[in-house]
């Protein structure tokens, strides 16, 4: 009794001891393992700081070379210099950010210097540097000189064999410092105002459609929509307020067994977006049928003078956009886009912020151009446009639609210059994309 | 002596319970890595689908006699009497719609677009799915806006592979969530984002104001407020 008691002791032990060694190998594994995704990451983020590190003193010498140079060739090539190594920058850099204010400080910092350089090179050949725009790069210079000096930090930190990867899910090691330093150092960050999509003060505007329009009050807004959606029953409950450039206020709109939500602007009571989800069955509308119905709805919602432009179809959706017409000119920047259910027609959505922000009463000087489209091209329309840029100017533009072969080309040609501004191509892919 | 029997008959007990743990955590250690193998996602083209890849069916099938319609590029009845034709031909189940194996006989692959703008919208969606899924589809749409948002903002990174895989940007994307298959109402959200939708005017940040934990996000100035989401500039 004793005896057999003894062994099932003896082997229960064995097991137990059998256990532990096994797990203590497997965690060993783990653990292995575990390093080693930790040195590749780290590698990864290495990488990253090394080539940051790099393009910021080639940033820094390019641009002191840049700022004591005349001819406009060398100029020209430093800038395009200039503006690579600061998109290279930006890429590796956004790999080592952190949960961090000071990070997007960084980075605006590349971007508007790469935006600024490639503005400032394709305006050279007619212009030179004006003062203002040197005193801008020199400023960038010495905000360049101390951003190198912080990551010089880190590299110091690196070469004493730390690590920058920091505890599980949180911040790199080392940057923290080096972005707050950069952050509060006394360089000072100039205000950039120039034609280019990074410049500053772009966010702030102010929707020229509403300028002088009365506000109205909550019951007035419920009532405009009603009106929009009249015979329909539609059912209309505040949700909320948008603030912003158009302070709106947000409505939940039950109509036809769609639930959707409105934004109508405070002033003047247009409607700045309506979205509603469905799921959309089997078309049975054409592209003229869809078109017709959000046509109906634009009118309905008090849009008036509009052309539609272009439809892409996703999903059996149709987004129809309209373009404002202005005595034959199709004036692109005041653009609506209406949303239509292919399988019955619903209107599933509007989006109207390009016409809020735009729409105003101008005049439009006709022109014409001398351009002729390449050879192997067949023109199928030839139209006055204005169109807009990435900065919120408007230009002149005369549109080409052209097609080769299967493909078809938007290409519209600047009416000062006879060169071409912009050139799109319809892709085909489920539901066509101008690109 | 009964006590210490009893003891003996817990400890082998336990012992036993032990190994059992280990023996499946082992297993599940070593499996999770070949259970998570791509499992790929299903494209299937039916009735209502458009684009290039339903041209290349209408002319694969045009070619071998079974469509005699035209190569227009929509999936209409016709095109989808044309796969119930030819699956019928070639020993497939006959359900008129373009599926793997389908695919695999007409010799077309059914694999995510290939162009960036169908890449972008599916990552979109993704990340609409991971941040927000069970949101009103308005506060979807402005998730989704809010990544566009910081695209073209000159603080953040200039792509959207670039926005949404910035480290730490969003929390679904360090957790992994970023993973999961988006369902439909993501990936109409995206859509709607990339033709335009922006209900937040605007914003390059948002926080759930129950969990946010980041002091400087507070001082930011709310624009919206959809779901359980606060809009910020």
């Amino acid at each position: 009794m004793d005896k057999k008691r003894r062994i099932i002791q003896f082997v229960a032990y064995t097991v137990a001891l059998l256990i532990i060694a096994g797990l203590s190998v497997a965690l060993a594994l783990v653990l292995d393992r575990q390093n080693s995704y930790k040195d590749q990451l780290e590698n990864i983020y290495q990488k990253s700081y090394y080539e940051t590190m790099d393009s910021v003193s080639n940033i820094e010498t390019k641009l002191d070379k840049l700022s004591i140079i005349e001819g406009k060739t060398m100029q020209k090539t430093l800038l395009g210099e200039i503006w690579r190594e600061c998109e290279l920058a930006e890429s590796n850099f956004s790999q080592l950010s952190s949960r961090n204010e000071s990070v997007e400080n960084i980075m605006k910092f590349f971007n508007q210097l790469g935006d600024f350089c490639y503005y400032l090179n394709s305006k050279i050949e007619q212009e030179d540097i004006a003062d203002a725009e040197s005193n801008n790069l020199k400023k960038f210079s010495e905000m360049a000189t101390e951003l190198r000096n912080q990551l010089q930090i880190v590299q110091s930190q690196i070469m004493k064999g730390g690590s920058l990867m920091g505890k599980f899910n949180n911040e790199l090691n080392y940057f923290t410092d080096a972005f707050n330093s950069y952050r509060s150092s006394s360089i000072d960050v100039p205000e950039l105002i120039y034609d280019g999509p990074f410049s500053d003060g772009l966010t702030e505007r102010a929707p020229k459609a509403l300028e002088g329009l009365p506000e109205l009050d909550e019951a007035a807004c419920k009532q405009k929509i009603e009106e929009f959606f009249t015979g329909q029953n539609p059912v209309v409950t505040l949700n909320g307020q948008t603030n912003g450039n158009i302070p709106s206020l947000l409505f939940d709109v039950k109509v036809g067994g769609n639930t959707g939500n409105m934004q109508i602007s405070i002033k003047g009571g247009k409607p700045v977006m309506y979205n509603c989800y469905k799921e959309v069955g089997t078309p049975t509308l054409d592209e003229e049928q869809c078109i017709a119905k959000a046509e109906e709805f634009l009118e309905a919602v008090g849009y008036e003078g509009m052309e539609a432009v272009w439809v892409t179809n996703n999903n059996s959706t149709a987004y129809v956009n309209f373009a404002y017409t202005q005595s034959d000119v199709i004036v692109y920047p005041d653009l609506i886009k209406v949303k239509v259910a292919c399988d019955n027609g619903d209107i599933l959505g509007l989006e109207a912020q390009n016409y809020l922000y735009n729409h105003t009463g101008r005049t439009l000087t006709m022109a014409d151009t001398s351009y002729v489209p390449a050879s192997s091209l067949t023109v199928v329309s030839k139209k006055l446009a204005l169109i807009p840029t990435e900065w919120h100017t408007e230009k002149m533009a005369i549109e080409f639609i052209c097609t080769r072969e299967e493909n078809i080309y938007y290409i519209y040609v600047n009416t000062d210059t006879d060169e071409e501004e912009r050139v799109l191509i319809v892709i085909d892919d489920n539901g066509r994309m101008l690109i | 002596m009964q006590k210490r029997k009893q003891i003996e008959k817990t400890v082998q007990i336990a012992l036993c319970v032990m190994l059992l743990v280990c023996i499946t955590a082992g297993i599940l250690v070593l499996y999770t890595d070949l259970l998570k193998k791509d499992e790929a996602e299903a494209v299937v083209l039916k009735q209502g689908s458009t684009g290039q890849t339903i041209k290349t069916i209408q002319s694969r099938l045009k070619q071998w006699g079974y469509y005699t319609g035209g190569v227009d590029g929509i999936f209409g009845p016709k095109t989808a009497a044309a796969v119930r034709y030819f699956q019928s031909r070639n020993g497939l189940v006959v359900d008129g719609i373009v599926g793997a194996k389908t695919a695999a006989a007409l010799g077309i692959s059914l694999a995510a677009s290939s162009t960036s703008y169908s890449n972008d919208i599916h990552l979109l969606a993704r990340c609409i799915y991971a941040e927000a899924r069970g949101e009103p589809y308005v506060g979807q749409v402005a998730i989704a806006a809010v990544v566009l948002n910081r695209v073209k903002s000159p603080s953040f990174p200039n792509t959207i592979s670039g926005v949404i895989y910035q480290p730490l940007a969003f929390t679904a994307v360090a957790d992994g969530q970023i993973n999961l298959s988006p369902d439909n109402t993501a990936i109409r959200a995206a859509n709607d984002a990339m033709n335009g939708w922006d209900p937040t005017y605007g914003c390059l940040f948002y926080y759930n104001p129950a969990t946010a934990t980041n002091a400087w996000i507070r001082q930011k100035a709310i624009h919206l407020t959809i779901g359980r989401h606060v809009f910020c500039v």
